[in-house]
C-alpha cells in the first residue's frame, strides 16, 4: 500500500507542549505519522497519553495559554495547516478536517436548534441558497440513520437521547464531506447497543464519503473493527504502529501486550485473571529520560532506563520502539 | 457448599411520580423503574446485573439497599424482609450492605481526609474502641494496596482508580457481607479497570463477600460473575450462569447485547454477523403494551402485542421471559 498512494495528512515530530504554573506538560513529545486516503486509522493509549491532544493540535484547537504546538508540520494534501493564518484555518476546519468529540451533550450548543447548527457549517463552507441548505441537512440526518430528519431539524439538543446527538454530530462532522474526519472517543458515553450502531454508520459513511478516519479511543476493542491501521500512544510517543493484523495478533510493544490483556473478552471460554499493567504513567512535566515505559515493564533492561529507545521495524509497516527488539537484546516470549 | 440464599428479592417494585406545578402533588405519569422483579442471590457468589441506561439497573441496587423505599416487594436479607424495616432498624442491617458509587469523584466528600472517610462508617456504627478505628483503617488501605501515609490526604489528590479502592475501603470498614457495585470500574481506565476488578475477586475470596455488580459492559459483568441478570425497561429478560449467556443467549434482547460488545480481535471483529438494535430503549412512563422489548424485536409476533411474557425456568439456573420459549 506505502508509496503507491499519497497520503492525505502527513505528521512529522509534533510537539504540544502546555505551559502551566508548576511546569511545562510535555503532552504530545514529537509524533510521526501518516494517513491514506479513504483509510481508518485507530489511536489507543491510556488516558493522558496524549491522543486526545493529538487530535487538537491537527485541528490546531489547542488554546494558547495555556497550550502551544512548539513544533512540526501537519501536513494536509501538501499545505502544513501550522504555517496557516487562524482565518485561513477557518476555511478548512469543517471543510477538509472536522471532529466528532466525546461528549455531545457538551459539543452541541443547547440554544440552537440541530438544524440551525448544521446550515451554520453549510453556510460558512459552501455557497448555496437557504432552500438547498435544508435540503440537504434533512439528506444528511437521514443518512446518520435518524428517523423523521424534517421534525429532528427543528429540535434542540436536549430533546435527542445520546445516540441521536452523537448522530447529528457525525451529520455535522461529515455535512461538508471532509478528507478526514477525527472522532475522538465517540462511543465512550454511550450504551454497548448504541456503540454498535455508530460503529456501524462510520463504517457506512467511510466507504460512501471516502473520508478518512482517525479513531481516538481508549478501548482496543473498538478499533479492531473499523479500523486497517492501530497506533498505540504512551506517554506522548507513538509507542508501536502496524496494520491491524500486526497489531492485534503479533504485538511486539510490552505496553501493547498489557493493554491487550487487560479488557475481558466476552467469548473468553474460561475465566482468566485479568492482567494489569502495574503502577501510573509518567509525569510529563518531567519524563523519564529512557523509555517512558521502563518503570512499568517487566521485561525492562539497564538500557530501558537510560537510553529511549529507537524504532524497530519487524515487518514492512509496523514499528516499534523498544529495545527487546535490538539484536543484543534477549528473546522474551510475550505471556499469553 | 455455598448453597445459602443470602439475598431474595421478590417482585420487587419501584415506581417514581412525576410531580410538576406549584402545588408539585399531581400524581399523574410514573415512571415504572423497577416493575415487579424476583431473582434470589447465594452467599460468597456475585450477580451481575446488565442493561441498557434507562433499564432499572441502578434503582434495584438503590431500592436494595434501601437507599430508594421500594413501592411493593420484599426484600429477604439474611431471613429478615428488610423491606419493612423503619430507619432505625434498618440502621443495623446496613452494616452488613455496602455500596460502591460508580463516579469516584462524587462519591467522596472532599473536605475530608481519607482517614476521616475510612473512619466515619465505623463510628456510625459504633464499631470498634475509637482508639483502634485508626489501625482498622491502616489495615484495609494496606488491603487495597493503598499506603497507609495516604490517611492524612484529601480526595483530589488520588487518582479516579485510588479514589475507588477508598470507596472500596470505606464500604469495607464495617465489615459488610454484602456489597452492590454501581458500575464501579465504568470511569476508569482500561489497565485501572482490571486492576480494580482483581481487586474485587481477591477481598470477594478472603472475605467470602457476595456481590451484586451492576455494569452495562457485558464482558466485565460475564467476567465477574457467577450469575447475570440481564434488564430492560425495568423488568428481568433473562437470567442465567455466566458461562451459558455467550454460548446459549436466549432472549433477543440479550443476543443483541451481546452481538453489540466489540471483540479485541480484528479477525472476529471483522468478519462478525452483527445484530443491530433500531433506534433507542423506549420511555418507560408510555411502556408498549405486551412485551416490552417488542418495537425492537426482529422476533416479534402477534402475542407479543397482546401478553407479556413471564420469566420461566428452560433448565437449571436459566430463565427467560419471551413468548419464543414458550412450551
Amino acid at each position: 500500500m506505502r508509496g503507491k498512494m499519497e497520503p492525505v495528512l502527513r505528521i512529522k515530530d509534533l510537539k504540544t507542549e502546555f505551559f502551566t504554573y508548576t511546569g511545562v506538560v510535555k503532552a504530545v513529545r514529537g509524533i510521526d505519522f501518516s494517513v491514506n486516503p479513504g483509510e481508518a486509522v485507530g489511536i489507543v493509549g491510556e488516558s493522558g497519553c496524549g491522543k486526545t491532544v493529538t487530535g487538537l493540535s491537527i485541528m490546531r484547537l489547542i488554546t494558547y495559554p495555556p497550550g502551544k504546538i512548539v513544533s512540526g508540520e501537519v501536513s494536509l494534501d501538501g499545505t502544513d495547516l501550522l504555517k496557516l493564518s487562524e482565518s485561513e484555518m477557518r476555511k478548512i476546519r469543517g471543510a477538509k478536517i472536522s471532529m466528532i468529540f466525546q461528549d455531545p451533550m457538551t459539543s452541541l450548543n443547547p440554544a440552537l436548534t440541530i438544524g440551525f447548527q448544521l446550515s451554520e457549517m453549510l453556510i460558512l463552507h459552501k455557497n448555496i441558497t437557504k432552500e438547498e441548505t435544508k435540503k440537504k441537512i434533512i439528506e444528511l440526518l437521514s443518512m446518520v440513520r435518524i428517523k423523521s430528519p424534517e421534525n429532528v431539524f427543528n429540535q434542540y439538543p436536549h430533546q435527542l437521547s445520546g445516540g441521536m446527538r452523537q448522530r447529528a454530530m457525525i451529520a455535522l462532522a461529515l455535512s461538508c464531506e471532509p478528507k478526514i474526519v477525527i472522532a475522538d472517543e465517540p462511543t465512550t458515553s454511550v450504551d454497548v447497543t448504541i456503540q454498535a450502531q455508530i460503529l456501524n454508520l462510520l463504517q457506512d459513511l467511510k466507504s460512501r464519503v471516502n473520508s478518512s478516519i482517525i479513531l481516538i479511543t481508549h478501548n482496543l476493542a473498538v478499533v479492531a473493527g473499523l479500523c486497517s491501521r492501530i497506533i498505540v500512544m504512551y506517554a506522548g510517543l507513538i509507542v508501536e504502529e502496524g496494520n491491524d493484523r500486526q497489531v492485534f495478533d503479533n504485538p511486539k510493544h510490552p505496553y501493547t501486550w498489557g493493554l491487550l490483556r487487560a479488557v475481558p473478552r466476552v467469548d473468553e471460554q474460561e475465566k482468566e485473571r485479568l492482567s494489569t499493567i502495574k503502577g501510573l504513567p509518567p509525569d510529563l512535566m518531567s519524563p523519564p529520560k529512557g523509555c517512558p515505559f521502563a518503570m512499568r515493564c517487566s521485561y525492562a533492561m539497564k538500557i530501558c532506563f537510560e537510553e529511549r529507545p529507537p524504532y524497530f521495524n519487524s515487518e514492512e509497516g509496523h514499528r516499534t520502539m523498544c529495545w527487546l527488539l535490538d539484536k543484543r537484546a534477549q528473546k522474551v516470549k510475550r505471556d499469553e | 457448599m455455598e448453597n445459602e440464599i443470602i439475598l431474595e428479592v421478590q417482585s420487587l417494585k419501584k415506581y417514581f411520580s412525576i410531580k410538576s406545578g406549584l402545588f408539585a402533588s399531581t400524581v399523574g405519569d410514573t415512571v415504572k423503574a423497577v416493575d415487579d422483579i424476583s431473582f434470589k442471590v447465594k452467599k460468597g457468589e456475585t450477580v451481575g446485573l446488565v442493561g441498557e441506561t434507562g433499564s432499572g439497573k441502578t434503582t434495584v441496587g438503590r431500592t436494595i439497599i434501601k437507599l430508594y423505599e421500594p413501592t411493593a416487594g420484599s426484600i429477604i436479607f439474611e431471613g429478615i424482609d428488610i423491606a419493612k424495616l423503619n430507619e432505625n432498624e434498618m440502621k443495623k442491617v446496613r452494616r452488613k450492605l455496602q455500596m460502591i458509587f460508580q463516579d469516584p469523584y462524587a462519591s467522596l466528600d472532599p473536605r475530608l481526609t481519607v482517614e476521616d472517610i475510612v473512619k466515619e462508617p465505623m463510628e456510625i456504627h459504633n464499631l470498634y474502641k475509637p482508639n483502634e478505628r485508626k489501625e482498622r483503617a491502616t489495615y484495609i488501605l494496606n488491603l487495597l494496596g493503598l499506603d497507609p501515609e495516604h490517611l492524612t490526604r484529601f480526595p483530589h489528590e488520588f487518582s479516579g482508580g485510588q479514589r475507588q479502592r477508598i470507596g472500596l475501603a470505606r464500604a469495607l470498614a464495617v465489615e459488610p457481607e454484602f456489597i452492590v457495585a454501581d458500575e464501579p470500574v465504568s470511569a476508569l481506565d482500561v489497565s485501572i479497570q482490571a486492576q480494580i476488578i482483581n481487586t474485587f475477586e481477591d477481598l470477594q475470596e478472603k472475605f467470602n463477600l457476595t456481590y451484586l455488580f451492576i455494569s452495562h459492559d457485558l464482558a466485565m459483568v460475564k467476567h465477574i460473575s457467577n450469575s447475570i441478570i440481564v434488564m430492560y425497561l425495568g423488568r428481568i429478560m433473562e437470567i442465567a450462569p455466566s458461562g451459558e449467556i455467550y454460548k446459549k443467549p436466549l432472549h433477543p434482547y440479550t443476543q443483541a447485547l451481546i452481538s453489540a460488545v466489540p471483540i479485541p480481535d480484528p479477525k472476529v471483529e471483522k468478519s462478525r454477523e452483527r445484530i443491530l438494535l433500531e433506534g433507542d430503549i423506549s420511555s418507560n412512563i408510555k411502556l408498549p403494551k405486551g412485551c416490552r422489548f417488542r418495537p425492537r424485536c426482529k422476533y416479534a409476533m402477534d402475542i407479543c402485542k397482546e401478553v407479556e411474557p413471564v420469566l420461566e425456568e428452560t433448565e437449571a439456573g436459566h430463565s427467560v421471559a419471551c413468548h419464543l420459549y414458550k412450551k
